[in-house]
């Protein structure tokens, strides 16, 4: 048996996992072994210490604002729901109310459909972690590495959907075969907005999600 | 709130040991139990609500702590600034700072271990690993940090 081999008997002793037995040859070795009694030291402290450091913490929180943070998010994310469908029940008015030409209808269409899809997107992914959690190797590190890569695989495409879609919307307009006052003002207010809200995605993106997914990755290495 | 006290605290517990700095911690916490209120009416039951609740927080514990910067201090908003003592605190930022430069696989087992009543057999099951590899992981962090702490 090596020193190793001890120390991870002291684990187990300080865990109440040894068999008595075991424990008699590990005090043998103890009373023999500086090395290992640092380490037995060691371990018990930063133990305690870790222990006393999150009791402390649990005495100077405030529960009550936790609690509260706790239910307006909850709140908020229902109401995330109920935009989302307000907003697409918004866009049907407005098609059928104001009978667009189809120019119009196709413009606007392609404005809404991915920027719904992107935020559908978002709700689904902001809770996945309660969801996938049930899975039984779901705290391995294995599989929140391939998480990420998951979402660091998204969030490229993403980028790339951003791009087709501001050149989807750009290109008619300067080969002029859609001029822009060739659409009612309501279709145009409306493709603008759906621009700067695809390219302030797009800048989200790029500058502090994919940092932020690379950091996760990093941050779940061996 | 559905979750029972003890495990709202042994929860804060294990955020903190995970993100090494109490502001932090509080975030993970509540981003935590979020996402377990919303989460409970899907619970299928596979797992037991404890080990599903510490494995939402480790994940979101690791996601918040990722989400600073390097460049960002930690802050020195440890627990053990108050009525505990200069030493202690000083021990406490310590360690937890030591903590923070662990790889997660370590910083996950030791947090787990530092919990109060958790035994190997559940820690095993809450990481999805055997209970073989929660031992050696253990001991690897225990070495590690040793060398950390010089």
């Amino acid at each position: 048996m090596t020193c190793d081999d001890y120390e991870t008997w002291l684990e187990q002793r300080l865990h109440g996992a040894l068999a008595p037995e075991e424990s008699a040859a590990l005090d043998a070795h103890l009373a023999a072994c500086p090395s290992c009694r640092t380490y037995a030291g060691l371990a018990r402290g930063t133990e305690r210490t870790m222990q006393a450091a999150g009791a402390e913490m649990e005495a100077r929180i405030d529960w009550e604002r936790v609690r509260g943070a706790v239910l307006r998010g909850s709140r908020r994310y229902w109401l995330e729901h109920w935009v989302g469908l307000g907003w697409m029940a918004l866009v049907a008015a407005v098609l059928v109310w104001k009978r667009l030409p189809w120019e119009a209808v196709v413009v606007t269409l392609a404005a809404s459909l991915p920027l719904f899809a992107l935020a559908t997107l978002h709700v689904r992914r902001r809770f996945a972690a309660a969801r996938e959690a049930q899975k039984d190797d779901a705290a391995s590190l294995a599989w929140m590495r391939a998480e990420i890569e998951v979402r660091l695989r998204e969030r490229r495409h993403a980028l790339f959907l951003h791009v087709v879609l501001c050149a989807c919307m750009a290109v008619p307009f300067i080969l002029g075969i859609l001029p822009p006052s060739g659409l009612p003002v309501t279709a145009r207010v409306w493709g603008l907005a759906m621009l700067a809200l695809v390219l302030g995605d797009a800048a989200y993106g790029v500058w502090i999600d994919l940092p932020r997914l690379l950091r996760e990755r990093d941050e779940l290495r061996e | 709130m559905t979750f029972d006290a003890a495990l709202q605290r042994r929860l804060l517990s294990l955020c903190l040991h995970l993100c090494g700095n109490a502001a932090d911690a509080e975030d993970a916490l509540q981003e935590t139990l979020l996402a377990l209120h919303v989460g409970l009416p899907r619970f299928r039951g596979e797992a037991s609500i404890d080990t599903w609740a510490y494995r939402v927080a480790m994940r979101v514990a690791l996601r918040i702590k990722a989400r600073r910067r390097p460049e960002e201090p930690p802050g020195d908003d440890l627990p053990g600034a108050g009525a505990a003592g200069i030493e202690a605190s000083a021990d406490a930022a310590r360690v937890l700072r030591a903590m923070a430069r662990l790889p997660a696989g370590q910083r996950m087992v030791l947090s787990l271990f530092a919990i109060e009543g958790m035994k190997h057999g559940e820690i095993a099951r809450v990481l999805g690993i055997p209970e073989g590899t929660v031992w050696s992981r253990l001991h690897a962090a225990r070495k590690r940090l040793q060398a950390e702490l010089g």
